[in-house]
């Protein structure tokens, strides 16, 4: 069963993955894997820009989405035309021959990876460039996954990625559909701030800094850095935290920290 | 199904230089990929491998045209090739005769390589009036380098093939990992990330990049002088440099030190709005962390006090001894074909020609082999300039110059205009006759950008479309017809003597097109030239003092400071306190996007899907502060004009600061107007009254503006009111359109 194995850590959204679809998929005709892809409009390829946080404190992450090729996939049970099916190596394709143009499986998609498309009256989307995995000796991959130059975008046999899923997510778990694109970096929720003296007008370091879940009581601790700093990466969304940072007997402490979004707290002065 | 076959060529969507197969069935392109067995290991990126959508866009020039209306109406007329030459021909030489041979200029975009081509063909013609973008990209560092170091060409050193990697890099208004216009560069520079401990990242934006970064400093632009003074000021107080280099091969050290003691953390602080303690840390990275390499991006090139920020720059990387180590900055060594340039260095710019640049009186520097296109603009409009007949090719001066309207209105009184390109645009709107150019896939070429060790192959691979032409074959033609002396009897005549020196002086083009590379890397490269025989006898730098000049008396001898100095933007909070107040956003415009390159690719439906529509980036704060929403359309004034561009409320931008898309026109607005130039392009908004004194360079990265949002009655123009994806149903094709 093959899986995507995709590490935004170093995705440096180039966009070949984008333009490698469409160059695979636009004006050829790949049934029965596929109708020709439309120029624009549609991306079974998807890369999407994060930018999270606010300045001086950001992080930006680029995301290759794409069909999950679930295992539990809702498109297949909710295709009352039976159009679409999964292959042995664990790839969903829509029969475009089969289709009626119901569109009950772009409805049905939790991942928004499934396009209509009006002049073929058609649902398409991903297919893994399975005509290439099954009649071209050369390509043992799809073409995104060739092209992707920092090796982000990995796809193969689930087993050679064990490892790699083991510390890997999917993207909407709560849908629960057992996708088989799997994600390392994905973005978390990340709370920072800059803690200075007002009178020395100093950054000061290794002051300790200690947020504290209000509801579970769970904590995390860091030490500012050279510049002041403090992170505190890998935090869960919508919690709420109060923070303590301390040095030499002073102490500061910040209550209503809300991790809807993720948090630079600035410059914080101590005294 | 016919028979197909692959053929190996050399891309360039950008500058170029990225290995690719592409596989022909029926004298059709039907698959483009990587070739994995070159350098750059088969990756390319988004705009090479849409090349399918270049080769056969309605946009498409196919035959030689004239215009039968006025300038920029848009009512063209096809011509022979034999009328266009002849026309040609005669305004050249009518113009040479009754007004001397610096009347004919000849114009280029960025580097496609028919640079030689163009600056043989002026030279032949006996003008040195060179209108090249050179002066806001890439030029000004050469020259530093040059000056300093004696050597023109300084690169970082990704390759490990010295045995060490950078340890320490700065990207410096780059994103080489997604923007390289020098291609092969971006593969190495991600791989030696591997090796690198410290990544400093100079951006006024968050990238990809700054998020992985052990440092990113966030500095207003234009101050980028002062932050390399105050990190060299660091590095001295700290005892920091790199003794054993600074004693034995620099000159000019004490009056550096001196030069960047005002240069306190706290007052650099004051002037780039960078923490002091960042650039501390910085200066102390790349101080002790060695060796280490600076990755410099044109968006310093585009500020009026570009010559020092590049010499500063320069000076900080020799301070701390990153000069021809393994792993720092190096020139490389040239490939058995010798190098390219000598196509056109061969024959020299004589004294009469150089009396004739435009502006060489006050840019020395940037107008020596080149004019300087601002003043020559400038002198086109009070009458003062001799230019009659202007050759341009690839580029869109109308565009990328500052200020559009007085650079439009001064192409307008130019007497004839020859324009060759792929697409129709801007500037063959204002152009008498417009020649059509083969796009890479339809030429046989020599492919010779930036770094100096290798040259490479553009292998023809199907025929252009209706008579389009390669360049080298039209400035043959041209050149023939003006100067025959120095032109060749067929295109690759030509080709065989620009690689006449390869395998001991017996290489022919077939040769070099099946060999697709000509190079000198690995073993063969030569580290720590000054120490050896290699520049000098004895060692020491190509220079006058035969050391890393940090003190510079050839700039001292044409009139300059001998050493850094910052000076503020023409337009700033602190020169123009009072503009400042008015316009209170510090502007650039523009960063790059990896599906863009330059003025390129709007017509491109695969890459234009990625952005239809240019972007401001602007922070939420002053996104708040203006009372903008993500996705409004916004006006950019500055005292010049405003433009309207779609807000992009952008977490990672600095506050104070805004970054818009430049070089934007819409290909599918009509010719009148040139193509939508005034809606959205930067330029209308920069001015070319204060330039670099040594370059000549505007302003175009830091200059002041305000920002209000649109009234939707003020979206008039076709392009707002069109379907989504106007620009492909404008360009007649029959697609399925749906936005996610």
């Amino acid at each position: 069963m093959k899986v995507f194995a995709i590490d935004l850590s170093i995705c440096n959204g180039c966009y070949c993955c984008q333009v490698a679809c469409k160059d695979e998929h636009v004006g050829n005709d790949w049934t029965p894997y596929a109708k020709p892809q439309p120029n624009i409009g549609q991306f079974w390829m998807n890369l999407t820009e994060e930018v999270r946080g606010q300045v001086p404190k950001v992080k930006v992450s680029y995301i290759p989405q794409l069909c999950n090729h679930c295992d539990d996939a809702p498109c297949i049970s909710g295709c009352e035309a039976q159009a679409i099916y999964k292959r042995e190596d664990g790839l969903v394709i829509i029969d475009g021959d089969t289709c009626v143009g119901c569109q009950l499986c772009e409805d049905n998609c939790p991942h928004d990876a499934i396009y209509f498309n009006k002049n073929l009256n058609i649902a398409q989307k991903c297919t893994g460039c399975s005509h290439l995995l099954d009649n071209d000796e050369n390509w043992d991959v799809p073409r995104c996954v060739d092209q992707c130059p920092t090796g982000a975008i990995q796809f193969g046999e689930e087993a050679d990625f064990a490892d790699f899923i083991k510390g890997a997510e999917v993207i909407n778990p709560e849908a629960g559909t057992k996708s088989r694109v799997y994600y390392k970096a994905l973005p978390k929720k990340f709370v920072g701030g800059t803690l200075y003296d007002p009178v020395e007008k100093e950054v000061i370091i290794g002051a300790n800094c200690t947020l504290k879940d209000v509801e579970s009581n769970e904590t995390f601790s860091a030490t500012t850095d050279n510049f002041g700093d403090f992170w505190f990466h890998g935090l869960k969304d919508d919690r709420t935290f109060s923070l303590d940072l301390e040095k030499d007997g002073k102490k500061v402490t910040i209550a209503d920290i809300c991790t809807d979004k993720d948090l630079s707290l600035g410059d914080i002065p101590m005294q | 199904m016919g028979e197909q076959k692959v053929i190996t060529t050399t891309c360039k969507s950008c500058h170029g230089g990225c290995g690719v197969r592409v596989t022909v069935e029926d004298d059709a392109i039907v698959h483009i990929e990587g070739n994995p067995d070159t350098l750059t290991r088969g990756t390319m990126c988004s705009k090479g491998l849409s090349s399918i959508q270049h080769i056969d866009n309605p946009y498409r020039l196919k035959y030689p045209i004239k215009q039968v209306g006025k300038k920029g109406e848009g009512k063209w007329e096809r011509i022979s090739w034999d009328e266009a030459l002849d026309t040609i021909e005669e305004k050249i030489k009518t113009a040479q005769k009754e007004f001397g041979p610096e009347s004919l200029a000849v114009s280029q975009g960025t580097g496609r390589g028919y640079n030689r081509y163009i600056h043989r063909f002026a030279r032949s013609a006996g003008t040195a009036n060179v209108i090249s973008p050179g002066y806001v990209c890439h030029s000004p560092r050469l020259g530093l380098y040059g000056l300093v170091t004696g050597y023109g060409r300084l690169y970082c050193d990704y390759h490990g093939w010295g045995g060490e990697f950078p340890k320490t890099q700065i990207m410096w208004a780059k994103q080489l990992e997604i923007s390289s216009a020098d291609s092969e560069m971006c593969n190495w520079f991600i791989q030696s990330l591997d090796y690198c401990k410290n990544l400093i990242i100079i951006d006024p934006r968050a990238t990809a990049y700054s998020t992985r970064a052990s440092l990113w400093l966030q500095p207003r632009p234009g101050s980028d002088c002062a932050l390399a003074m105050g990190m060299m000021n660091v590095i001295f107080n700290e005892e920091l440099w790199d003794k054993e280099f600074v004693d034995d091969w620099t000159f000019g050290f004490d009056e550096l030190k001196e030069r960047c003691a005002p240069f306190t953390p706290e007052k650099t602080e004051e002037i780039t709005w960078v923490p002091k303690e960042k650039i501390i840390e910085a200066a102390r990275m790349f101080a002790i962390d060695t060796p280490g390499c600076i990755q410099v991006g044109s968006s310093l090139e585009r500020q009026a006090n570009c010559g020092h920020t590049l010499r500063a720059i320069t000076n900080l990387m020799g301070l701390c001894g990153n000069i021809e180590a393994p792993g720092s900055m190096v020139s490389w060594v040239l490939p058995d074909t010798g190098l390219i340039e000598d196509f056109f260095l061969e024959l020299p710019i004589t004294d009469e020609m150089r009396s004739k640049i435009i502006g060489i009186d006050k840019y020395k520097m940037g107008a020596a082999r080149t004019c300087n296109p601002d003043t020559m603009v400038k002198a086109i409009l009070s009458g003062d300039a001799p230019i009659k007949v202007w050759l341009s090719v690839g580029g869109q001066q109308i565009v990328h110059m500052a200020n559009t309207n007085e650079v439009v209105a001064a192409i307008e009184k130019v007497d004839f205009m020859v324009h060759v390109d792929l697409f129709m645009g801007p500037m063959a709107e204002a152009a008498d006759i417009v020649l059509p150019a083969a796009h890479w896939l339809e030429l046989n070429d020599v492919y010779d950008m930036h770094p100096r060790f290798m040259i490479e192959a553009h292998n023809k691979v199907i025929d252009p479309p209706g008579e389009a032409q390669s360049d080298a074959w039209i400035f043959n033609e041209i050149g023939k017809r003006i100067a025959p002396e120095h032109w060749f009897d067929s295109e690759e005549e030509m080709l065989d003597y620009q690689v006449r020196k390869g395998m001991d002086g017996k290489m022919k083009w077939k040769d070099f097109s099946e060999r697709l590379v000509s190079g000198c890397w690995g073993d063969d490269q030569v580290y720590y030239k000054y120490k050896t025989d290699y520049w000098r006898k004895g060692g020491g730098f190509p220079t006058p003092t035969g050391k890393f000049e940090f003190y510079s008396k050839h700039l001292e001898s044409l009139g300059y400071d001998p050493l850094p100095v910052f000076r503020e933007p023409g337009e700033s909070p602190y020169r123009t306190p009072e503009l400042y107040k008015e316009y209170p956003l510090v502007t650039s415009s523009g960063c790059r996007y990896p599906f863009y390159f330059l003025a390129q690719y709007r017509n491109i439906p695969w890459l234009r899907s990625f952005m239809e529509y240019p972007i401001t980036q602007i922070n939420p704060v002053d996104a708040e502060k203006y009372g903008i929403e993500d996705g409004d359309w916004i006006w950019i004034e500055s005292p010049r004009g405003r433009i309207r561009q779609r807000a992009r409320v952008y977490p990672g931008m600095k506050e104070g600061v805004i970054m818009t898309t430049g070089n934007w026109f819409y290909p599918e607005e009509p010719a009148k107007g040139y193509h939508g130039v005034y809606i959205s392009n930067p330029n209308v908004l920069t001015s070319n009254n204060h330039l670099d004194p040594m370059y000549g360079s505007p302003d175009l990265t830091c200059f002041l503006t305000k920002v209000y949002k649109c009234k939707p009655e003020e979206l008039t123009e076709d392009v707002f009111n069109t379907d989504e994806f106007g620009f492909v149903s404008a360009a007649g094709s029959d697609v399925e359109i749906r936005k996610r």
